[in-house]
């Protein structure tokens, strides 16, 4: 009789279980039943470049007149567009305290004449693009991709600026958007 | 006289017979029961069920999937897309998801790109909307947008109806790389790609008792 009883409140336990269960996938079911259409769209999406590179790291200076003038290039071998970029010299003496960039827009710097009469001559015209006293120049110049800028820097301080270094640095804030 | 009480056994037995028996009669007599006259009814036209269409359009497609290049930090790239309901059944629940492949930089994390949709009960005009316009998911990276996710706005279309999206992938601002000498920094964002596949989903609207 005892076995009977519990047979009968096991079996109603079941019954509960199961018919919970049956709720509850009824329930999760009808929450995804029924018809669903989709329909999909892919995009590709790809950043830019913001970079640029000096011809050289190292510059070689020239001095005439108390003034020692050095020449490179900069070329944006990024795929944006710049608005400008940061130039670091070092290695120099003295020279570091009292530092200007021209560019040659529309040509470029080359050097003449030998010796003591040796100096460095734009084949464009010259645009001045900054001075520093810190070796760290802010270039404001606009340099499209893959374009490059012909650039002299200038050391008017009394020391010796040969064996100078330097090195490009470009910001988010130089790269020019597309859009 | 005496009356003999019948045995358990035997009543059993007994029993057993009776039942065996009103078995057969009742198999012996049921196709009894339906034979002879019969009536039957039928309406005059028959009934014709047909189910009905659940099927989502997406305009604008092409458009939609024209590349973006060179994307550079703070940039915003804004795509439409119509959405139309063109199955004879109304929808519900307009739902979306995205599905990513490429370079992770660019899918998650603080330099992921993001995406946000707007509607408009109109088609956008030069990225206007002059109907109702409601935010449906606000800047999220794209990569975080995995899950079939309902719009902020419960969109429903009836059948035929359309709802015109407007959707941002924007690189965020915050992003500050220095090139140096021409190396990117590393875990640069700068030189990715990424695919995103932007799914829509429309359910059926609630099933009906009639």
């Amino acid at each position: 009789m005892v076995t009977t009883r519990s047979t009968r409140r096991a079996t109603r336990v079941v019954l509960v279980v199961v018919a919970v269960c049956a709720l509850a996938t009824g329930f999760a079911s009808a929450a995804y039943a029924g018809i669903i259409a989709e329909r999909s769209a892919s995009i590709s999406i790809a950043t830019g470049t913001w970079s640029a590179k000096a011809s050289s790291s190292s510059v070689s200076f020239i001095k005439k007149n108390s003034v020692q003038t050095g020449i490179f290039t900069v070329t944006n071998n990024g795929s944006l567009g710049l608005s400008g970029f940061s130039l670091t010299f070092s290695g120099t003496t003295g020279a570091t305290s009292q530092l200007s960039v021209s560019a040659c827009q529309g040509g470029s710097w080359s050097l003449t004449g030998t010796g003591g009469n040796a100096s460095h001559t734009c084949s464009g015209t010259v645009a001045d693009l900054g001075t520093a006293t810190s070796g760290t120049i802010a270039v404001s110049t606009s340099l499209s991709a893959g374009s490059t800028v012909s650039l002299r820097v200038s050391g008017t301080g009394s020391g010796n600026a040969g064996g100078t270094t330097v090195s490009v640095k470009v910001a988010k804030s130089n790269a020019v958007s597309t859009r | 006289m005496s009356i003999t009480k019948p045995s358990r056994k035997a009543t059993i037995r007994l029993a057993g017979v009776g039942v065996i028996g009103a078995s057969l009669l009742v198999a012996a007599n049921g196709p009894g029961v339906f034979a002879g006259l019969k009536a039957e009814a039928a309406v005059a036209t028959p009934m014709a069920a047909t189910t009905g269409t659940l099927k989502l359009d997406l305009a604008n497609g092409a458009a939609f999937a024209a590349n973006i290049d060179k994307l550079a930090p703070g940039d915003t790239v804004t795509r439409y897309v119509d959405l139309t309901n063109s199955g004879d059944l109304a929808a519900q629940a307009l739902k979306f998801k995205v599905d990513t492949t490429g370079d992770a930089v660019l899918t998650t994390g603080a330099k992921a790109v993001t995406m946000s949709i707007k509607s408009c009960s109109v088609a956008w005009a030069s990225g206007a909307c002059s109907g109702t316009e409601k935010n449906q998911a606000s800047d999220t990276s794209v990569g975080s947008l995995g899950t079939m996710a309902a719009f902020a706005n419960s969109v429903d279309l009836a059948a035929g109806d359309s709802i015109f999206l407007k959707v941002v992938f924007t690189l965020p601002s915050s992003i500050d790389e220095t090139t140096t000498d021409g190396t990117a920094p590393a875990g640069t964002v700068q030189g990715k790609s990424a695919t995103v596949k932007v799914t829509f989903q429309e359910s059926q609207r609630t099933a009906v008792t009639g």
